[in-house]
């Protein structure tokens, strides 16, 4: 059995699925605020949407490090020439934690800051973008940071077997 | 390109004739006009200032017409002229005329209202009569008249429905207290049942009924047996019927009317528009004055339409002390569609550039790398050429989007994606010359290369930063603030510029020297960002700001790392296109109906990408706009330029002159 690309495989599915379950959990807190604000002022939908849709990106991020995670065990093209050893194994899963773990608290904080410019754009829509868009991207930086180590190791930090040709 | 230059003017008119002069305007549609609570003239005279009143007849005739459309629209049943892209009816000028001048408008109004009133109060009296009908169903049985179950001397009747199950054990309640009970009918789980009882045990009786849940039937103001009362009601409710059948068959005819009252909805929305701007304009006993904004070029248009009034003159006025003009944006056909940007984001500060320009290309650029799929784009220019051939009015947001759709053919061109991998997966044994076209103009492929992209989106993220100081820059030598410019934009410029290069040269050691430079360079930027960003405050400011400016530097750091969802964002494009293309070729493989059930996933696959792809591309590149670039230039907070001017809702006025 080969160990080394389950664990390949186990990091890719972290990093997609914690970064997932933290821009759902963002968009859905960002959601439910807009859509009370909505009620009231609905012409406010195009501001609102912005800010509703900011905690998406984290799940993103982690599915192109699960796409990329695949992409380098060759899965769509016939697998590798050699089995992934342990230490590959091992080395993918970790490079893969920063955007899992980064992502996913990203995610629902960064829909929790969404909501509290979704409340304060019903009162000062001018104060939307200053206020609202900005501090709530703030909270992204710590999940691009993320996305940005998991994807240097994977792409230069971590010695995979050759892909099958032909 | 840019903001449009305003002018503060005032336009004084007899008061006889100030309500033409405003038609007038409005049809021009070129001066903004302040009420008097805004208006400087009446800060400098207050007696020029009135309580206006809200025209408040008007109001009430424009929710009339609303409701009386609404009406009309929902028992219309002939094919409607209108749709999503063209909401609006073509209206011949002279019939809008006709229609608007005419006094059988009114007329019309009231007869619809009479109807929708009329259709309301036969509604009532059907169910009345449903609902009595179905209340004397059970009775059929009883042959005495039903009054007869009031009027007793010394004691009381009470006719009700009770539950089967309940039956015999209110019979025993009932005898406990001397009272009867008597079964008129059963219907499915119930008894329609007569309760007789002596006036004194009454009040026992209607507890003990209460407590079996006996609902009792009201026969209060009806006469006559059960039968007699039902087939009344049969005929009355005949009768309320056709009534309802003849008065909606009016309204059908009718409702091919409703196009009057649409354009009588918009004739007095502008009429409103009008009054109210009248009646909060400030005056004086013989004269209405108009104190506004227009732009620098439609002040000679301005003075034209005025100079038709003899009792009217307008003059241009200075600006008063801590009055902000209105702004509004003007741009050439190429940038116009982009100003939909723009004004989502609001209008930029009087003092700052027009960002539309500047955004345009980087949008269009953002949008097609995230899509990144050639076929993609090849489809949203076809729609977006169906939509702009169809829609009515403003065609700015569709060529926005056609702009986007041409730039992500290139782009996925460029990076090989035609509907993900379509072209090597499905079509690679079949049509090989299409794989070779591909890889012909295929600059790298960011599924097995990812770094040319990740490089790629990153530079473009430097770039558009750089590009926003460098307009930050221009602005403020446009605005003569020569210190602000050096000491914010330039030197952050070099300062940035200088920290790349020590980086980039640093591992050349034969070109060690450009690094050392470069590093120089950056410090003698440190030490200017750091004494005069806070120029104006004392030393316990300068050095506050100045340390929070320095460590801002983190800020452009994340600023550009964000530009890295370029790459996310086309990745996903192709990786969910992959995953359509790997479920396609698996359902190819089932015997007979393989290739149309194969065909049905292709599509309805990537159409669902394409969705669900163009949303995330139009948000993440209005995002790196709005939160990335134009916080380096822009101050915002303009207030919008709204000229009086005639809008409207339902119609669309075509001059065949």
């Amino acid at each position: 059995m080969d160990y080394g690309i389950a664990l390949c495989i186990a990091g890719g599915a972290v990093a997609t699925f914690m970064t997932g379950i933290g821009s759902s959990i963002g968009l859905a807190t960002a959601g439910r605020s807009a859509a009370g604000v909505l009620a009231d002022k609905p012409e406010r939908y195009g501001l609102l949407t912005l800010l509703v849709v900011l905690p998406s990106t984290q799940g993103i991020y982690g599915f192109v490090i699960g796409l990329m995670v695949m992409l380098k065990l060759n899965m769509f093209g016939g697998g590798l020439q050699e089995a992934v050893s342990m230490a590959v194994g091992f080395e993918t899963l970790a490079a893969c934690l920063p955007v899992a773990i980064a992502g996913m608290f990203s995610g629902i904080h960064q829909g929790k800051a969404c909501s509290g410019g979704i409340l304060m754009t019903a009162k000062r829509p001018d104060m939307c973008m200053k206020a609202g868009v900005v501090y709530a991207a703030l909270v992204e930086f710590y999940a691009i940071l993320g996305f940005l180590i998991s994807f240097l190791a994977l792409n230069m930090g971590i010695v995979f077997p050759a892909a099958v040709t032909g | 390109m840019a903001i449009a230059q305003m002018t503060k003017v005032m336009i004084v008119s007899y008061r006889e004739e100030a309500a033409k002069l405003l038609e007038a305007l409005q049809h021009e549609g070129i001066v903004q006009i302040l009420d008097a609570e805004r208006a400087m003239v009446t800060k400098n005279w207050p007696e020029l200032h009135i309580e206006g009143q809200r025209p408040r007849n008007l109001e009430e005739l424009i929710g009339r017409l609303s409701n009386g459309i609404a009406f009309l629209k929902s028992h219309f049943t002939g094919k409607e002229l209108t749709s999503a892209l063209r909401p609006r009816l073509v209206i011949d000028s002279g019939k809008y005329a006709a229609i608007t001048n005419s006094d059988e408008n009114v007329k019309l109004l009231v007869r619809t209202e009479a109807l929708a009133s009329r259709i309301e109060q036969l509604g009532d009296d059907k169910n009345h009569y449903l609902s009595v009908l179905k209340g004397l169903d059970p009775w059929v049985d009883f042959d005495e008249p039903v009054e007869s179950l009031h009027g007793f001397e010394s004691a009381n009747g009470f006719a009700g429905i009770v539950a089967n199950q309940k039956l015999s054990e209110l019979t025993e309640a009932l005898d406990k207290v001397g009272a009867v009970i008597e079964e008129v009918s059963v219907s499915g789980k119930n008894h329609a049942c007569i309760v007789l009882c002596l006036s004194t045990s009454a009040s026992d009786v209607h507890k003990i009924l209460r407590n079996f849940d006996f609902e009792t039937t009201n026969f209060e103001g009806m006469e006559g047996t059960a039968t007699e009362l039902i087939k009344t009601n049969q005929e009355l409710l005949k009768k309320t019927e056709d009534d309802l059948a003849a008065t909606l068959n009016d309204t059908e005819k009718l409702a091919e009317r409703k196009t009057e009252l649409k354009i009588l909805f918009d004739h007095y929305q502008n009429l409103l528009s009008r009054e109210k701007t009248m009646a909060f304009a400030p005056e004086t006993d013989h004269t209405v004055i108009f104190e506004g904004w227009t732009k620098i070029k439609d002040y000679a248009r301005l003075e034209k339409v005025v100079s038709k009034f003899s009792g009217s003159s307008v003059g241009k006025i200075d600006i008063s002390e801590g009055e902000v003009p209105p702004v509004e944006i003007d741009n050439n056909s190429a940038v116009r569609p982009f100003e939909v940007i723009t004004r989502l984001y609001g209008m930029p500060a009087p003092t700052d550039v027009d960002p539309t320009a500047y955004l345009a290309p980087f949008f269009a650029l953002f949008f097609g790398l995230c899509l990144t799929d050639a076929g993609y784009g090849i489809i949203m220019v076809a729609m977006m050429w169906w939509v702009l051939k169809k829609i009515q009015g403003d065609t700015k947001a569709p060529w926005m989007m056609m702009s986007c759709s041409i730039l992500t053919i290139i782009a996925g061109a460029l990076t090989g994606g035609w509907f993900g991998d379509s072209v090597q997966v499905l079509a690679i044994n079949k049509f090989p010359w299409m794989n070779n076209i591909r890889e012909s103009i295929m600059l790298f492929d960011p599924m097995s290369n990812p770094m040319p992209f990740f490089k790629l989106s990153l530079g473009l993220g430097y770039a558009q930063i750089l590009f926003g100081l460098c307009i930050a820059f221009y602005n403020n030598i446009r605005r003569k603030e020569y210190v602000a410019a050096v000491c914010e934009n330039l030197s952050w410029l070099i300062f940035l510029n200088s920290l790349v290069l020590y980086g980039f040269f640093k591992s050349h050691e034969s070109l060690g020297i450009i690094s050392t430079l470069a590093g120089w360079f950056a410090l003698s930027q440190v030490v200017v960002i750091f004494l005069f960003t806070e120029r104006n405050s004392g030393l316990a400011g300068r050095i506050g700001g100045g340390t929070f400016a320095l460590f801002s530097t983190v800020f452009y750091l994340g600023d550009v790392l964000s530009y890295v969802r370029l790459m996310a964002l086309g990745m996903v494009t192709a990786g969910l296109g992959i995953a359509v293309n790997i479920l396609v070729k698996l359902v190819m493989d089932v015997p007979y109906v393989g290739f149309i059930l194969g065909a049905l996933l292709f599509v309805g696959g990537h159409m669902f990408n394409l969705a669900m792809s163009t949303l995330s591309s139009f948000v993440h590149s209005l995002r790196l706009q709005f939160v990335e670039f134009f916080p380096k230039f822009l101050v915002g907070g303009g207030h919008d330029f709204r000229p009086i001017k005639n809008t409207y809702e339902h119609i669309s006025i075509e001059d065949k002159q």
